[in-house]
């Protein structure tokens, strides 16, 4: 799965995912893209899950890029946990993700291949998004 | 190219409160750079569509400012941010410029032709290089520079320095950067490793039940 090599703090808190994401916003590789609708967090598993169903559906052919990448740790608690004692353990990896934000970007393939590559993907992901083409 | 005009004032209020009130009133906050003090001014959303619509994004117009006499000013655009989601223009970077000195602009690549790599192999075209960074005068820059990719086989590539652009334009992108190549698909490599590596592993598995029993 994806996750950071190595990283200055092992915990980081919540924070709040406020107003659109002007960064990472444009295809910049790609002629087909997939765009956060939504603000969340995503999961390095469904990055992954997401990733596999469009390379699976194209088959031969195309190239695929990730434009996001799970940085930000998520902790949890062992279950029947009495509250406090500290914080839980790291769980999980997330990419934190705004509306506008490109995901996904791919290129060396129809329209309509790319286009159904990326609903495929779009069924791995928590937040609603939208197919962008600059053909 | 007919003659594009568009017409702005100076804007007062600056920063982020006074330009979403203009937003709200359909008026974009757009700076003009030039030799003096640069200005910051109001244009009209309608008039800078207008203006892309017909010109494109190097569109060279006259830019009246109302209450100063600017004369002849040449205008072009230098940089223009958008909203993520919705489309609609958020704020416009101009710069004033002259007919007479050369200056730096990026221009769209566009390709036509059907590569024979990718017509009767399968390979895969990788447009690497969408815009090429030219310096020449204001009257020379082309709409695009196009690219005949028919002549393209699986490995082959076009570079920079392949470019025919027309006398007075120069290229400021490195020559042996390549722009267009046509590969071997990948996916299809990769699938077959995979399939390849899984069949080693259930024949191990397979050898090592055997030996166990």
């Amino acid at each position: 799965m994806l996750m950071p090599k190595k990283v200055k703090y092992r915990k980081r808190q919540k924070g709040r995912m406020k107003g659109m994401s002007f960064r990472g916003s444009v295809l910049n590789f790609g002629t087909y893209g997939l765009q956060a609708l939504e603000p969340g967090w995503i999961t390095d598993r469904q990055i992954e899950a997401a990733r596999i169903a469009m390379t699976r559906f194209i088959k031969r052919g195309g190239k695929i890029w990730l434009r996001i990448f799970p940085d930000k740790p998520i902790t949890r608690k062992p279950a029947e946990t009495r509250m406090g004692k500290g914080k839980g353990t790291p769980e999980q990896w997330v990419a934190v993700v705004r509306p506008g934000r490109i995901l996904y970007e791919m290129e060396g393939v129809t329209e309509s291949i790319a286009k159904e590559a990326m609903r495929l993907a779009s069924h791995k992901l928590p937040i609603p998004t939208r197919f962008l083409s600059k053909a | 190219m007919k003659n594009l005009e568009l017409d702005g004032k100076i804007r007062e209020g600056i920063g982020k409160s006074a330009s979403r009130k203009l937003r709200k009133a359909d008026l974009i906050p757009a700076i003009l750079y030039r030799d003096k003090k640069n200005l910051p001014v109001i244009i009209n959303h309608k008039d800078i569509m207008n203006i892309l619509k017909h010109g494109g994004e190097n569109a060279i117009f006259q830019f009246n400012i109302e209450g100063e006499n600017g004369g002849n000013r040449k205008v072009i655009i230098k940089e223009i941010q958008s909203y993520p989601l919705k489309s609609g223009i958020l704020h416009v970077d101009m710069m004033e410029i002259s007919m007479d000195k050369a200056i730096m602009v990026n221009v769209p690549l566009s390709i036509f032709g059907k590569s024979i790599g990718i017509a009767n192999k399968g390979g895969i075209l990788n447009h690497l290089v969408r815009e090429i960074e030219i310096e020449c005068l204001p009257g020379l820059i082309p709409g695009e520079i196009k690219v005949d990719i028919s002549p393209l086989d699986i490995g082959d590539a076009i570079h920079i320095r392949d470019l025919n652009v027309a006398e007075g334009i120069k290229i400021l992108n490195n020559p042996d950067e390549p722009l267009i190549t046509v590969t071997v698909p990948t996916a299809e490599v990769k699938e077959e490793k995979i399939k390849a590596q899984e069949e080693v592993g259930v024949n191990e598995k397979e050898e090592k039940k055997e030996v166990k029993e």
